[in-house]
């Protein structure tokens, strides 16, 4: 008998002529769905629609019909719905509402029922002795993974799951895998949104392929579905020293433990590096480092290169109002030239639309295209290819290496192993230090 | 930095800094009674009581919650009670206001910076968790919500805001184009948790979330708040 059942007809959202049409799919228990498909094709608004945040929440619409056990989620208590299903969207940090780690932690599953010390163990296991610590220092890995923690730990009917490893390291990917495996076992059904369907394909999961808002496939996995272009990696490297690192070491003001630890680096002209390293690890400081927005405590970093930095968050980055604005209107190039990559790039559709209105995926592009037309020497990004579909990754690499090809180096703070082939260099950091890589 | 990047770091360290920490945890009453004796104190305004008040808050604010919290809040607090003890001099001196000597103009600056100070650090102190519990004692659960929100998105906000004045600069954009988008990136930042987490909120609090009282702090501060009972009455 079916757990889940959505047919949409038409969905979308107040002021904004974005849809998704003809989605029709079922689930039983213990089922396991993968939605995937290119970066803006509706996913994240299908799982809006299908728990009614995008009519209840948002002012959208929702013809058609869609159950969870039996009942529209429309009509159910906020309450109830909470504790029958648990959501982790996209963009983790939208999902906090407390705090410090452990009155985030407690809260959400008190919200659910739960009596937060028969659970604190899982906590102190993975967060140590930052349980106390608030949540707006912690590192966008940390608050994925503090966001799926208490979902892991309820025993909920229904998870829903949007892109949830794009932030954390291969061991903590591994273990959320294995607890979906466990949840599975114990018959709820599963709902994720991933671009890499791949890794989920041990537990035997259903796929739903979008494009541009329109069912393009549902059925069991198959292989011939992974039609994943590769990208063979252009290399420029020159001899040319742009940037020196010499005893770096960086710690937060009201801390007592230096985050950054005796680091040495030097950037060359041309060169593509990865910083690699789990969670906290120190890549988002060192990035804000080279930078030049934070100041080592000692050492020193020296160069006359122009540097910008493009945050996890991509909505910190943006000045303008439109991607025409912040990419077209800033661009060093000609104006046709913005507008030939902004078209390569599948973003001219969205040109004059307001960037925060954009989907996640959109404005990671976005942010890295204005970056790299504005003609800074070194660009540092900060996970600029979570939430890419292969397709968009493919064309934002290939992109970024011809503007390499014009004397750009690029410095990358990622866990997403795609980009594994792109860089020249690969940089593990652990616990602010640099140590030898084990990819 | 810009002056207001800079501001918004003060702000942000001088109530924000640390999570759940000594003063944090310290009993609310011990608290109430500390801060109500402090503005006893400088209403009062005898210069040695008020200066054993600053020192107490500045001795305290470095302990309990740390030196570079209190420095920035005595940076803060510094730049109103500037403003009002340059004021009245100068006036004084115009004609405008009447007329006070130097020495008093110091006393203003002193008294002005030890009541921001004092009504900074018992912000800095206060414990969302605390409220939220007291909240939900009190029957009001889908409440409760809020102050931890409030608590997570206001150093959320500032800190977000200082990175974004941060990139700014390395863009090189004009400064009100980055603070209009601050603001955007916050009121979208707020829209979106309520869309992420919506049933969550809606969902309230049943029960309590686990916090001790730290029993030291407690102490401390209501020794403190003994201490400078003493000083008026001896002095």
């Amino acid at each position: 008998m079916s757990f889940i059942n959505v047919a949409v007809k038409k969905a979308g959202y107040k002021n904004n002529d974005f849809y998704i049409k003809n989605i029709y799919f079922s689930l039983k228990k213990s089922d396991l769905l993968l939605i995937t498909g290119p970066s803006g094709s509706g996913k994240t608004t299908l799982v809006k629609a299908m728990l009614a945040i995008l009519d209840k929440v948002l002012g959208g619409y929702f013809i058609g019909k869609r159950t969870l056990n039996g009942v529209d989620p429309y009509t159910l208590d906020s309450k109830e719905l909470y504790k029958m299903v648990a959501y982790v969207p996209q963009d983790p940090w939208y999902a906090i509402l407390a705090h410090t780690v452990l009155a985030e932690y407690c809260s959400a599953l008190i919200a659910a029922g739960y009596r937060c010390e028969d659970k604190l163990q899982a906590l102190l296991k993975e967060f140590k002795n930052k349980i106390y610590d608030p949540v707006y220092t912690l590192s966008a890995g940390l608050i994925q993974k503090l966001v799926l923690l208490p979902v892991l730990e309820r025993e909920t009917n229904i998870i829903v799951l949007d892109e949830p490893t794009v932030y954390i390291d291969k061991s903590y990917q591994e273990k959320t895998i294995d607890y979906i495996k466990k949840a599975i076992y114990r018959g709820s059904t599963v709902i994720v949104i991933d671009h890499d369907i791949e890794k989920w394909r041990d537990l035997d999961p259903m796929i739903l392929i979008l494009k541009e808002g329109f069912q393009k496939y549902f059925g069991v996995y198959r292989d011939d579905l992974l039609d994943i272009p590769l990208y063979n990696k252009q290399s420029f490297v020159s001899n040319d020293i742009i940037l020196v690192a010499r005893n770096v070491w960086f710690k937060y003001p009201g801390t007592r433990k230096y985050v950054i630890k005796n680091f040495d680096m030097e950037l060359y002209r041309g060169e593509k590096i990865l910083l690699y390293g789990p969670n906290g690890s120190g890549k988002t400081t060192l990035l804000k480092i080279l930078a030049g927005i934070y100041k080592p405590k000692r050492g020193y970093i020296d160069t006359v290169a122009s540097r910008i930095y493009v945050p996890e968050n991509p909505l910190l980055y943006f000045t303008e109002p439109t991607i025409y604005d912040e990419v077209v209107a800033s661009s060093i190039y000609s104006q046709d030239y913005a507008l030939k990559i902004i078209d390569k790039l599948g973003l001219n559709r969205i040109i004059n639309k307001p960037l925060a209105l954009t989907s996640v995926g959109e404005r990671r592009r976005v942010a890295v295209l204005s970056a790299l037309l504005r003609g800074y020497d070194i660009l540092l990004l900060d996970e600029p290819t979570g939430g890419l579909d292969p397709w968009s990754l493919n064309n934002l690499l290939e992109l970024l290496d011809n503007i390499v090809a014009k004397d750009k180096t690029i410095v990358l703070a990622s866990h997403d192993k795609r980009v594994l082939g792109f860089v020249d260099r690969v940089v593990c950091v652990k616990e602010g230090v640099i140590e030898e890589c084990q990819l | 930095m810009s002056i207001i990047g800079w501001l918004i770091g003060l702000i942000e360290r001088s109530i924000f800094l640390g999570g759940e920490i000594k003063a944090r945890l310290a009993h609310p009453l011990s608290k109430i009674a500390y801060l109500a004796i402090l503005i006893y104190t400088i209403s009062r305004g005898d210069p040695i009581p008020v200066g054993v008040a600053l020192a107490s808050i500045i001795i305290l604010g470095a302990t309990a919650i740390g030196v570079e919290s209190i420095l920035s809040t005595l940076v803060v607090s510094s730049i109103p009670a500037f403003w009002l003890a340059l004021t009245a001099y100068v006036g004084g001196i115009a004609g405008i206001t009447p007329y006070i000597t130097l020495i008093i103009a110091i006393g203003i600056f002193i008294r002005s910076m030890t009541f921001s100070s004092a009504i900074l650090l018992f912000i800095a102190s206060l414990n969302p968790t605390r409220i939220a519990n007291l909240l939900i004692r009190l029957g009001k659960k889908t409440w409760a919500v809020y102050p931890l929100l409030s608590w997570r998105l206001i150093p959320q906000g500032l800190h977000d805001m200082g990175e974004a004045l941060s990139i700014y600069k390395l863009k090189k954009t004009t400064l009100w184009k980055s603070i209009a988008s601050s603001i955007a990136t916050i009121i979208d930042y707020t829209n979106r948790i309520e869309e992420s987490a919506f049933y969550r909120i809606e969902a309230g609090l049943e029960e309590q979330i686990p916090l001790k009282t730290n029993i030291v702090w407690s102490t401390i501060y209501v020794a403190l708040s003994i201490g400078l009972v003493m000083i008026q009455f001896f002095i």
